[in-house]
């Protein structure tokens, strides 16, 4: 019955007209570790659907949060603010150091390396992505340290094929989960997933809109990832939430 | 008629007038380009811009000289702190490059940066912002026309631009290249922003060793 419930669910969500963040997958998202003022957000984005744009971005960590550019004139770098980042359809476009990027301004706390942080993106649909994402050393994405958490990330790739923006936050996390957790976080990471998915259905019993159950869906992975991060009591914690 | 003659006859001083004028402002331009292209260091020594030189900046623990560094290697920045971006990846690759040096070498190399956005980053701040990349860097800035000569001295450029919209309020423009120094404080050698590390290292090395 409740697999039938899950398959109706999944049929209907399916014909509904999907949001731009429903049409968006992101992969690969960091921030630069930062002790005061600003810091910068950096991923890689993929528009599935149409022509659409990053038109605004919020995070707990910062007053402020602004969209970015570099440019590099004569050997002078020059940051200017843009009012929205297009994500042409079909397109990849990275944030990426020395370029586009999700710029954190007026810090409320220290970004250090190894701990994560939530930003969520606003589309011009209005419709939101909120991510975790680890806070790294500076040369990440500059084709460094792209060792197994690279292929770890890959792997989650294919949970996002079934609709879950947020997979590579996750997928970060399931990395060191793993670690962490042993072969047991790795299991429960599995059945998080199908979790995941009724709670979908879920949500949309209650009808809200379709933005608003990724929402949960976010909040969903982010309290997965950091229960994850912190060793095995925590896993514990972790499969109660996702039951 | 007779008008006309006697206004085309006025007219052949004025032009000359008006010539000897743009010459003269030709001159005083020219003139102005090349007093503003030297510069003069420390020592009172006219010298050209980019060339390098003694400075004397403010740290978290007071004044700063080249001249403390004799006998050491310096890898010197000019960016500023609340730069997210383009600053923190020029000194983490610094940081970096030094870290990749064996142990006595990596000791020979003081790490700096001058800060020429004074008027947001404090000395104190400064040193909390390079101590996040290494503890042995060093944060230097001073009032602005003390930057502006050790900005001219190295042929750093900076721009400080208004962001009409942005909370950030202004930016500073900047060029990102990491300044070598040899023992003997003369400017060795010039990092590009898009350097390596691994180059970054090979550059120290080469002076460490020479």
């Amino acid at each position: 019955m409740k697999f039938l419930l899950g398959f109706l669910m999944m049929f209907f969500s399916s014909v509904v007209v999907a949001s731009d963040a429903d049409e968006v997958t992101i992969s690969e998202p960091f921030a630069r570790a930062s002790m005061q003022y600003n810091s910068a957000a950096f991923m890689t984005i993929v528009n599935n659907g149409d022509d659409t744009a990053i038109v605004a971005a919020r995070s707990p960590v910062s007053e402020v949060v602004e969209l970015h550019t570099h440019r590099e004139e004569n050997g002078v770098m020059r940051m200017r603010q843009v009012e929205k980042i297009d994500l042409p359809s079909g397109e990849t476009v990275m944030l990426k150091p020395g370029g586009l990027h999700v710029m954190l301004i007026d810090l409320k706390q220290a970004l250090e390396v190894d701990t994560e942080i939530s930003v969520t993106l606003i589309y011009a649909d209005g419709s939101e992505s909120s991510l975790m994402m680890p806070v790294v050393n500076v040369m990440r994405g500059h084709g460094m340290d792209h060792g197994s958490g690279h292929m770890k990330g890959e792997g989650h790739g294919q949970g996002m094929k079934h609709g879950e923006g947020m997979g590579h936050g996750h997928s970060m996390k399931h990395g060191e989960g793993y670690e962490g957790c042993g072969g047991k976080g790795h299991g429960e990471g599995y059945a998080h997933g199908k979790g995941h998915g009724m709670k979908h259905g879920e949500g949309y019993q209650h009808g809200k809109g379709h933005g608003k159950k990724h929402g949960e869906g976010y909040a969903h992975g982010k309290g997965h990832g950091m229960k994850h991060g912190k060793g095995y009591e925590q896993c514990e914690g972790h499969s109660q939430v996702s039951q | 008629m007779d008008n006309t003659v006697d206004q085309a006859k006025a007219g052949a001083p004025a032009k000359a007038g008006r010539q000897l004028l743009f010459w003269v402002a030709v001159v005083f331009f020219f003139a102005g380009i090349m007093l503003t292209r030297y510069v003069i260091n420390e020592q009172g020594v006219v010298q050209l811009p980019g060339s390098g030189g003694d400075f004397t900046l403010q740290s978290a623990e007071g004044p700063v000289s080249l001249q403390d560094y004799r006998g050491q290697v310096v890898a010197l920045y000019f960016g500023y702190m609340t730069c997210p971006d383009i600053c923190p990846t020029s000194m983490w690759k610094m940081a970096e490059a030094i870290k990749a040096l064996p142990a006595e070498q990596a000791e020979q190399v003081q790490g700096m940066m001058v800060s020429v956005d004074p008027d947001r980053d404090t000395p104190e701040a400064l040193a909390i912002y390079m101590n996040a990349f290494s503890p042995q860097f060093i944060g230097l800035t001073d009032i602005k026309e003390n930057i502006d000569k050790v900005t001219s001295q190295y042929g750093a450029l900076y721009y400080k631009v208004p962001l009409k919209d942005s909370a950030m309020g202004y930016v500073v423009d900047h060029s990102s290249v990491i300044y070598l120094i040899d023992q003997q404080g003369k400017l060795a050698a010039q990092l590009r922003h898009e350097s390596s590390i691994e180059e970054m290292t090979a550059a120290m090395q080469s002076l460490l060793q020479g």
